[in-house]
Protein backbone atom coordinates (compact mmCIF):
# COMPACT_ATOMS: atom_id res chain seq x y z
CA UNK A 1 0.00 0.00 0.00
CA UNK A 2 1.16 3.49 -0.71
CA UNK A 3 2.15 5.43 2.11
CA UNK A 4 0.82 8.88 2.40
CA UNK A 5 1.21 12.33 3.59
CA UNK A 6 0.44 12.11 7.32
CA UNK A 7 -0.41 14.81 9.92
CA UNK A 8 0.36 14.06 13.62
CA UNK A 9 -1.19 15.97 16.31
CA UNK A 10 1.09 18.10 18.37
CA UNK A 11 2.38 16.55 21.38
CA UNK A 12 4.12 19.21 23.96
CA UNK A 13 2.10 21.63 25.13
CA UNK A 14 2.85 22.82 28.32
CA UNK A 15 1.18 22.53 32.14
CA UNK A 16 -1.94 25.16 31.78
CA UNK A 17 -2.44 26.92 35.89
CA UNK A 18 -4.90 24.10 36.16
CA UNK A 19 -2.72 21.65 35.59
CA UNK A 20 -0.31 23.03 38.41
CA UNK A 21 -2.37 22.02 41.68
CA UNK A 22 -2.19 18.18 40.41
CA UNK A 23 1.54 18.37 39.24
CA UNK A 24 2.14 19.41 42.63
CA UNK A 25 0.10 16.75 44.04
CA UNK A 26 2.38 13.97 42.69
CA UNK A 27 5.18 15.56 43.78
CA UNK A 28 4.10 15.35 47.32
CA UNK A 29 3.10 11.73 46.72
CA UNK A 30 6.90 10.90 45.08
CA UNK A 31 8.48 12.60 47.95
CA UNK A 32 6.67 10.72 50.41
CA UNK A 33 7.56 7.38 48.71
CA UNK A 34 11.18 8.96 48.13
CA UNK A 35 11.20 9.42 52.50
CA UNK A 36 9.76 5.55 53.24
CA UNK A 37 12.52 4.06 51.05
CA UNK A 38 15.07 6.16 52.74
CA UNK A 39 13.19 4.90 56.23
CA UNK A 40 13.35 1.44 54.83
CA UNK A 41 16.91 1.52 53.77
CA UNK A 42 18.14 3.14 57.20
CA UNK A 43 16.32 0.18 59.31
CA UNK A 44 18.69 -2.54 58.46
CA UNK A 45 16.54 -5.41 57.58
CA UNK A 46 17.68 -5.48 54.09
CA UNK A 47 20.09 -8.50 52.65
CA UNK A 48 22.77 -6.27 50.41
CA UNK A 49 20.77 -7.42 47.34
CA UNK A 50 17.46 -5.92 48.60
CA UNK A 51 19.14 -2.75 49.84
CA UNK A 52 19.99 -2.31 46.12
CA UNK A 53 16.54 -2.81 44.77
CA UNK A 54 15.20 -0.26 47.33
CA UNK A 55 17.63 2.40 46.56
CA UNK A 56 16.95 2.07 43.11
CA UNK A 57 13.43 2.42 43.70
CA UNK A 58 13.54 5.28 45.66
CA UNK A 59 16.02 6.65 43.36
CA UNK A 60 13.48 6.45 40.90
CA UNK A 61 10.85 8.06 43.25
CA UNK A 62 13.50 11.10 43.51
CA UNK A 63 14.00 11.46 39.90
CA UNK A 64 10.42 11.33 39.23
CA UNK A 65 9.56 14.01 41.95
CA UNK A 66 12.56 15.69 40.68
CA UNK A 67 11.20 16.19 36.89
CA UNK A 68 7.87 17.03 37.90
CA UNK A 69 9.15 19.85 40.30
CA UNK A 70 11.40 21.06 37.43
CA UNK A 71 7.87 20.92 35.11
CA UNK A 72 6.27 23.80 37.11
CA UNK A 73 9.03 25.31 38.58
CA UNK A 74 8.61 27.95 41.10
CA UNK A 75 4.95 26.15 41.60
CA UNK A 76 6.56 22.94 43.38
CA UNK A 77 5.32 22.80 46.56
CA UNK A 78 8.11 21.73 49.61
CA UNK A 79 7.85 18.90 51.97
CA UNK A 80 6.00 15.84 50.83
CA UNK A 81 2.47 13.81 51.51
CA UNK A 82 2.36 13.30 55.20
CA UNK A 83 -0.82 11.44 54.86
CA UNK A 84 1.22 8.66 52.55
CA UNK A 85 4.36 8.46 54.57
CA UNK A 86 2.54 8.31 58.13
CA UNK A 87 0.01 5.08 56.65
CA UNK A 88 3.01 3.03 55.90
CA UNK A 89 5.94 4.28 57.79
CA UNK A 90 5.75 1.88 60.57
CA UNK A 91 6.15 -1.37 57.81
CA UNK A 92 9.01 0.38 56.93
CA UNK A 93 10.59 -0.24 59.98
CA UNK A 94 9.58 -3.82 60.34
CA UNK A 95 12.05 -7.02 59.87
CA UNK A 96 9.21 -9.38 58.74
CA UNK A 97 10.13 -9.61 54.97
CA UNK A 98 6.95 -10.20 53.08
CA UNK A 99 4.90 -7.83 55.23
CA UNK A 100 7.71 -5.15 53.93
CA UNK A 101 7.32 -6.39 50.70
CA UNK A 102 3.62 -5.67 50.71
CA UNK A 103 3.66 -2.53 52.26
CA UNK A 104 5.53 -1.67 49.29
CA UNK A 105 3.94 -2.58 46.99
CA UNK A 106 0.53 -1.04 47.98
CA UNK A 107 2.70 2.26 47.98
CA UNK A 108 4.06 1.32 44.58
CA UNK A 109 0.18 0.31 43.62
CA UNK A 110 -1.55 3.35 45.41
CA UNK A 111 1.18 5.63 42.89
CA UNK A 112 -0.10 3.85 39.98
CA UNK A 113 -3.52 4.44 40.83
CA UNK A 114 -2.66 7.87 41.70
CA UNK A 115 -1.01 8.77 38.59
CA UNK A 116 -3.74 7.55 36.59
CA UNK A 117 -6.41 9.74 38.03
CA UNK A 118 -4.22 12.88 37.82
CA UNK A 119 -3.43 11.65 33.69
CA UNK A 120 -7.39 12.29 33.73
CA UNK A 121 -7.14 15.99 35.15
CA UNK A 122 -4.28 16.75 32.80
CA UNK A 123 -4.13 19.76 29.92
CA UNK A 124 -1.17 20.18 28.75
CA UNK A 125 0.48 16.89 27.65
CA UNK A 126 3.93 17.56 28.98
CA UNK A 127 2.56 16.72 31.99
CA UNK A 128 0.68 13.93 30.82
CA UNK A 129 3.37 12.37 29.53
CA UNK A 130 5.85 12.90 32.51
CA UNK A 131 3.15 10.83 34.39
CA UNK A 132 2.71 8.21 31.58
CA UNK A 133 6.68 7.73 31.80
CA UNK A 134 6.79 7.97 35.99
CA UNK A 135 3.33 5.43 36.39
CA UNK A 136 4.75 2.68 33.74
CA UNK A 137 7.96 2.30 35.71
CA UNK A 138 6.22 2.22 39.07
CA UNK A 139 3.92 -0.39 38.09
CA UNK A 140 7.31 -2.79 37.14
CA UNK A 141 8.41 -2.00 40.31
CA UNK A 142 4.90 -3.35 42.14
CA UNK A 143 5.36 -6.84 39.84
CA UNK A 144 8.92 -6.70 40.40
CA UNK A 145 8.29 -6.71 44.57
CA UNK A 146 5.60 -9.44 44.04
CA UNK A 147 7.87 -11.48 41.74
CA UNK A 148 10.85 -11.08 44.67
CA UNK A 149 8.68 -11.91 47.18
CA UNK A 150 7.50 -15.16 45.31
CA UNK A 151 4.07 -14.03 45.78
CA UNK A 152 1.26 -15.33 42.91
CA UNK A 153 1.05 -13.92 39.72
CA UNK A 154 -2.15 -12.11 40.27
CA UNK A 155 0.07 -9.90 42.97
CA UNK A 156 2.08 -8.77 40.49
CA UNK A 157 -0.13 -8.29 37.85
CA UNK A 158 -3.55 -6.91 39.28
CA UNK A 159 -3.92 -3.11 40.88
CA UNK A 160 -6.11 -3.68 43.46
CA UNK A 161 -5.18 0.10 45.71
CA UNK A 162 -6.92 2.94 45.16
CA UNK A 163 -6.19 6.66 43.89
CA UNK A 164 -5.18 8.94 46.79
CA UNK A 165 -8.24 11.48 47.03
CA UNK A 166 -6.54 15.22 46.87
CA UNK A 167 -8.46 17.97 47.83
CA UNK A 168 -8.96 20.16 45.21
CA UNK A 169 -7.68 17.86 42.52
CA UNK A 170 -9.33 14.53 41.84
CA UNK A 171 -11.68 15.21 44.95
CA UNK B 1 37.93 38.02 -43.57
CA UNK B 2 36.84 34.98 -42.36
CA UNK B 3 36.66 35.48 -38.60
CA UNK B 4 35.39 31.92 -38.30
CA UNK B 5 38.39 29.60 -37.29
CA UNK B 6 38.54 26.44 -36.59
CA UNK B 7 37.04 25.64 -32.94
CA UNK B 8 34.56 27.98 -32.92
CA UNK B 9 33.50 25.93 -36.06
CA UNK B 10 33.15 22.67 -33.38
CA UNK B 11 31.49 24.40 -31.28
CA UNK B 12 28.78 25.75 -33.03
CA UNK B 13 28.37 22.67 -34.48
CA UNK B 14 28.18 20.72 -30.82
CA UNK B 15 25.77 22.94 -29.79
CA UNK B 16 23.89 22.47 -32.87
CA UNK B 17 23.59 18.71 -32.23
CA UNK B 18 22.76 18.97 -28.49
CA UNK B 19 19.92 21.15 -29.63
CA UNK B 20 19.12 18.50 -32.10
CA UNK B 21 18.78 15.68 -29.52
CA UNK B 22 17.13 17.44 -26.95
CA UNK B 23 14.62 17.96 -29.46
CA UNK B 24 14.28 14.64 -30.25
CA UNK B 25 13.53 13.92 -26.10
CA UNK B 26 10.68 16.32 -26.14
CA UNK B 27 6.94 15.63 -27.16
CA UNK B 28 6.70 15.69 -31.13
CA UNK B 29 2.89 17.44 -32.62
CA UNK B 30 1.06 14.18 -33.98
CA UNK B 31 2.68 11.39 -31.83
CA UNK B 32 0.67 9.79 -29.45
CA UNK B 33 2.62 9.09 -26.05
CA UNK B 34 3.00 5.58 -24.77
CA UNK B 35 2.24 4.77 -21.04
CA UNK B 36 5.08 1.95 -21.62
CA UNK B 37 7.67 3.20 -23.42
CA UNK B 38 8.80 6.50 -21.91
CA UNK B 39 10.41 9.64 -24.00
CA UNK B 40 13.88 10.32 -22.42
CA UNK B 41 13.65 12.90 -19.47
CA UNK B 42 9.77 12.00 -18.70
CA UNK B 43 10.04 10.13 -15.59
CA UNK B 44 7.22 7.34 -14.96
CA UNK B 45 3.94 8.41 -13.14
CA UNK B 46 4.19 8.22 -9.54
CA UNK B 47 1.01 7.09 -7.79
CA UNK B 48 -0.48 9.89 -5.83
CA UNK B 49 0.04 10.01 -2.13
CA UNK B 50 -3.07 9.81 -0.38
CA UNK B 51 -3.70 12.28 2.63
CA UNK B 52 -4.84 10.63 6.13
CA UNK B 53 -5.21 11.69 9.78
CA UNK B 54 -3.55 10.32 12.48
CA UNK B 55 -6.58 10.87 15.10
CA UNK B 56 -7.54 9.33 18.40
CA UNK B 57 -9.08 6.49 16.08
CA UNK B 58 -6.31 5.48 13.86
CA UNK B 59 -3.89 5.45 17.33
CA UNK B 60 -6.47 3.28 19.51
CA UNK B 61 -6.71 0.94 16.27
CA UNK B 62 -3.00 1.00 16.43
CA UNK B 63 -3.10 -0.05 20.08
CA UNK B 64 -5.39 -2.54 19.45
CA UNK B 65 -3.62 -4.47 16.53
CA UNK B 66 -0.48 -4.46 18.67
CA UNK B 67 -2.61 -6.42 21.30
CA UNK B 68 -3.65 -9.28 18.47
CA UNK B 69 -0.24 -9.34 17.45
CA UNK B 70 0.52 -10.05 21.70
CA UNK B 71 -2.18 -12.77 21.32
CA UNK B 72 -0.93 -14.52 18.14
CA UNK B 73 2.41 -14.82 19.63
CA UNK B 74 1.20 -16.28 22.97
CA UNK B 75 -0.81 -18.70 20.91
CA UNK B 76 2.48 -19.69 18.70
CA UNK B 77 4.65 -19.90 21.91
CA UNK B 78 1.72 -21.79 23.40
CA UNK B 79 1.29 -24.10 20.44
CA UNK B 80 4.98 -24.99 20.69
CA UNK B 81 4.73 -27.00 23.66
CA UNK B 82 7.71 -26.37 24.67
CA UNK B 83 6.26 -25.31 28.42
CA UNK B 84 6.86 -28.73 29.80
CA UNK B 85 9.43 -29.81 32.76
CA UNK B 86 11.51 -26.96 34.04
CA UNK B 87 9.22 -24.88 32.06
CA UNK B 88 6.09 -26.02 33.02
CA UNK B 89 5.39 -22.93 35.18
CA UNK B 90 5.85 -20.44 32.21
CA UNK B 91 2.32 -21.84 30.37
CA UNK B 92 0.70 -20.73 33.18
CA UNK B 93 2.34 -17.32 32.50
CA UNK B 94 1.61 -17.37 28.61
CA UNK B 95 -1.72 -18.74 29.05
CA UNK B 96 -2.65 -15.61 31.96
CA UNK B 97 -1.26 -12.89 29.57
CA UNK B 98 -2.65 -14.02 26.07
CA UNK B 99 -6.04 -13.85 27.87
CA UNK B 100 -4.59 -10.37 29.49
CA UNK B 101 -4.09 -9.10 25.78
CA UNK B 102 -7.68 -10.45 25.14
CA UNK B 103 -9.42 -8.37 27.50
CA UNK B 104 -6.79 -5.43 26.21
CA UNK B 105 -8.26 -5.67 22.85
CA UNK B 106 -12.03 -5.59 24.06
CA UNK B 107 -11.33 -2.71 25.69
CA UNK B 108 -9.67 -0.50 23.31
CA UNK B 109 -12.05 -1.24 20.87
CA UNK B 110 -14.42 -0.33 22.88
CA UNK B 111 -12.72 3.20 22.90
CA UNK B 112 -12.43 2.90 19.08
CA UNK B 113 -16.04 2.33 18.90
CA UNK B 114 -17.31 5.03 21.06
CA UNK B 115 -14.39 7.32 19.76
CA UNK B 116 -16.84 6.80 16.31
CA UNK B 117 -14.14 3.95 14.42
CA UNK B 118 -14.56 0.53 13.38
CA UNK B 119 -12.93 -2.07 15.60
CA UNK B 120 -9.65 -3.55 14.71
CA UNK B 121 -9.66 -7.56 15.85
CA UNK B 122 -6.48 -8.67 13.98
CA UNK B 123 -2.95 -8.33 14.56
CA UNK B 124 -0.87 -5.27 13.12
CA UNK B 125 0.00 -6.60 9.35
CA UNK B 126 3.36 -4.94 9.45
CA UNK B 127 4.42 -5.88 13.13
CA UNK B 128 3.81 -9.38 12.58
CA UNK B 129 5.38 -9.35 9.12
CA UNK B 130 8.56 -7.67 10.04
CA UNK B 131 9.16 -8.79 13.66
CA UNK B 132 6.48 -11.78 14.23
CA UNK B 133 7.17 -13.96 11.29
CA UNK B 134 10.87 -13.59 11.32
CA UNK B 135 10.68 -14.14 15.20
CA UNK B 136 9.04 -17.53 14.98
CA UNK B 137 10.97 -18.26 11.97
CA UNK B 138 14.38 -18.36 13.69
CA UNK B 139 12.50 -19.73 17.00
CA UNK B 140 11.31 -22.68 15.83
CA UNK B 141 14.71 -23.35 13.38
CA UNK B 142 15.59 -26.87 13.58
CA UNK B 143 18.47 -26.41 15.37
CA UNK B 144 17.70 -23.93 18.07
CA UNK B 145 18.75 -25.53 21.58
CA UNK B 146 17.08 -22.89 23.25
CA UNK B 147 13.22 -22.22 22.52
CA UNK B 148 11.83 -21.82 25.87
CA UNK B 149 14.32 -18.87 26.03
CA UNK B 150 13.62 -17.47 23.55
CA UNK B 151 9.93 -17.63 23.45
CA UNK B 152 10.59 -15.38 26.85
CA UNK B 153 12.59 -13.28 25.14
CA UNK B 154 10.24 -12.60 22.31
CA UNK B 155 7.47 -12.35 24.49
CA UNK B 156 9.25 -9.56 26.85
CA UNK B 157 9.93 -7.60 23.31
CA UNK B 158 6.23 -7.79 22.44
CA UNK B 159 5.06 -6.55 26.11
CA UNK B 160 7.85 -3.54 26.42
CA UNK B 161 6.52 -2.11 23.08
CA UNK B 162 3.20 -2.31 24.43
CA UNK B 163 3.82 -0.69 26.89
CA UNK B 164 6.13 1.85 25.36
CA UNK B 165 2.71 2.20 22.55
CA UNK B 166 0.40 3.20 24.79
CA UNK B 167 3.02 5.57 26.71
CA UNK B 168 3.84 6.73 23.55
CA UNK B 169 0.31 8.01 22.39
CA UNK B 170 -0.60 10.29 25.72
CA UNK B 171 0.52 12.79 24.12
CA UNK B 172 -0.88 12.41 20.79
CA UNK B 173 -4.67 11.46 22.52
CA UNK B 174 -6.94 14.37 22.59
CA UNK B 175 -8.94 13.87 25.97
CA UNK B 176 -7.75 13.41 29.39
CA UNK B 177 -9.97 10.26 29.75
CA UNK B 178 -8.92 8.46 27.04
CA UNK B 179 -5.21 9.12 28.24
CA UNK B 180 -5.53 7.74 31.20
CA UNK B 181 -7.56 4.35 29.58
CA UNK B 182 -4.77 3.91 27.40
CA UNK B 183 -2.63 4.41 30.35
CA UNK B 184 -4.59 2.18 32.56
CA UNK B 185 -3.66 -0.63 29.65
CA UNK B 186 -0.18 0.48 29.43
CA UNK B 187 0.34 -0.45 33.23
CA UNK B 188 -0.80 -3.36 32.63
CA UNK B 189 1.59 -4.41 29.69
CA UNK B 190 4.58 -3.07 32.18
CA UNK B 191 3.67 -5.58 34.46
CA UNK B 192 3.86 -8.28 32.29
CA UNK B 193 7.32 -6.96 30.84
CA UNK B 194 8.65 -6.85 34.14
CA UNK B 195 7.62 -10.59 35.16
CA UNK B 196 9.06 -11.96 32.01
CA UNK B 197 12.25 -9.81 32.51
CA UNK B 198 11.96 -11.74 35.93
CA UNK B 199 11.92 -15.06 34.26
CA UNK B 200 14.15 -14.43 31.95
CA UNK B 201 16.98 -12.84 34.51
CA UNK B 202 15.59 -13.50 38.42
CA UNK B 203 16.10 -12.41 41.40
CA UNK B 204 17.26 -8.79 42.79
CA UNK B 205 20.15 -8.94 40.42
CA UNK B 206 18.07 -8.60 37.24
CA UNK B 207 15.85 -6.42 38.89
CA UNK B 208 18.12 -2.88 37.92
CA UNK B 209 20.30 -2.63 34.46
CA UNK B 210 23.26 -5.07 34.47
CA UNK B 211 25.59 -6.41 32.28
CA UNK B 212 27.01 -10.22 31.67
CA UNK B 213 30.29 -11.25 31.90
CA UNK B 214 31.16 -10.20 28.39
CA UNK B 215 29.91 -6.90 28.93
CA UNK B 216 26.68 -7.14 27.16
CA UNK B 217 23.66 -5.84 28.59
CA UNK B 218 21.18 -8.15 30.80
CA UNK B 219 17.27 -7.89 30.59
CA UNK B 220 16.24 -5.85 33.30
CA UNK B 221 12.95 -5.55 34.97
CA UNK B 222 13.13 -1.80 35.59
CA UNK B 223 15.63 -0.67 33.25
CA UNK B 224 15.44 2.57 34.16
CA UNK B 225 13.65 5.60 36.02
CA UNK B 226 11.17 6.73 33.24
CA UNK B 227 9.79 4.84 30.72
CA UNK B 228 11.68 4.51 27.45
CA UNK B 229 10.61 4.87 23.92
CA UNK B 230 13.34 3.50 22.66
CA UNK B 231 13.96 0.59 20.19
CA UNK B 232 14.15 -2.87 21.82
CA UNK B 233 16.86 -5.21 20.80
CA UNK B 234 16.04 -8.70 20.30
CA UNK B 235 18.48 -11.66 19.22
CA UNK B 236 16.76 -15.29 18.49
CA UNK B 237 17.33 -18.64 17.50
CA UNK B 238 20.48 -20.42 16.52
CA UNK B 239 23.89 -19.44 15.44
CA UNK B 240 24.24 -19.14 11.45
CA UNK B 241 27.52 -20.42 9.70
CA UNK B 242 29.18 -16.91 10.53
CA UNK B 243 28.69 -17.07 13.99
CA UNK B 244 25.63 -14.42 14.47
CA UNK B 245 22.19 -15.09 15.48
CA UNK B 246 19.11 -13.47 13.91
CA UNK B 247 18.34 -9.99 15.18
CA UNK B 248 15.56 -7.32 15.54
CA UNK B 249 15.40 -4.16 16.89
CA UNK B 250 11.52 -3.82 18.14
CA UNK B 251 9.80 -0.53 17.63
CA UNK B 252 6.28 1.35 18.31
CA UNK B 253 4.38 1.90 15.34
CA UNK B 254 4.53 4.60 13.42
CA UNK B 255 3.42 6.00 10.21
CA UNK B 256 3.69 2.93 7.68
CA UNK B 257 2.03 0.64 10.90
CA UNK B 258 -0.96 2.83 12.31
CA UNK B 259 -3.91 1.14 11.54
CA UNK B 260 -5.65 4.00 9.22
CA UNK B 261 -9.11 3.72 8.68
CA UNK B 262 -8.87 1.97 5.35
CA UNK B 263 -6.14 -0.99 6.94
CA UNK B 264 -9.06 -3.97 7.05
CA UNK B 265 -8.08 -7.61 8.12
CA UNK B 266 -7.52 -9.30 5.23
Amino acid sequence: MALSTRTLPASNTRPTPADEPVIAAAVLAERAVTDLYDTLLDNGALSNDLRQVGALFRDHHRAAADVLTALIGTAAPRGRNDFVYDSYAAAMGGTNMSAISAALRGVENTLVATHLSLLEKLEGTMGANKIAAILTVEARQAAVLATLDGASLDAALVNDSVALTIDGVNS
Amino acid sequence: MNRMNRRRMLGMSGAGALAAFLAACGKQAGVTESANIRALGVPAEIPGLGTEEVNDVVLLRTAASLEFTAIDAYEAALNLGVFTGSAAALRQVATRMRDDHRGHAEAVNGLVVAAGGKAFECANPRFNEVYLAPALEAITAADNADVPGDVLALAHGLETVAAQTYQSVVGLLTTPALRRAAMTIGQDESRHAAVLAQAINPGAAGVGPSVDADGRPLIAAVPSAFGELTATPLTLGPARADGSRFQVSLETPSLNSFIYPSVTCA
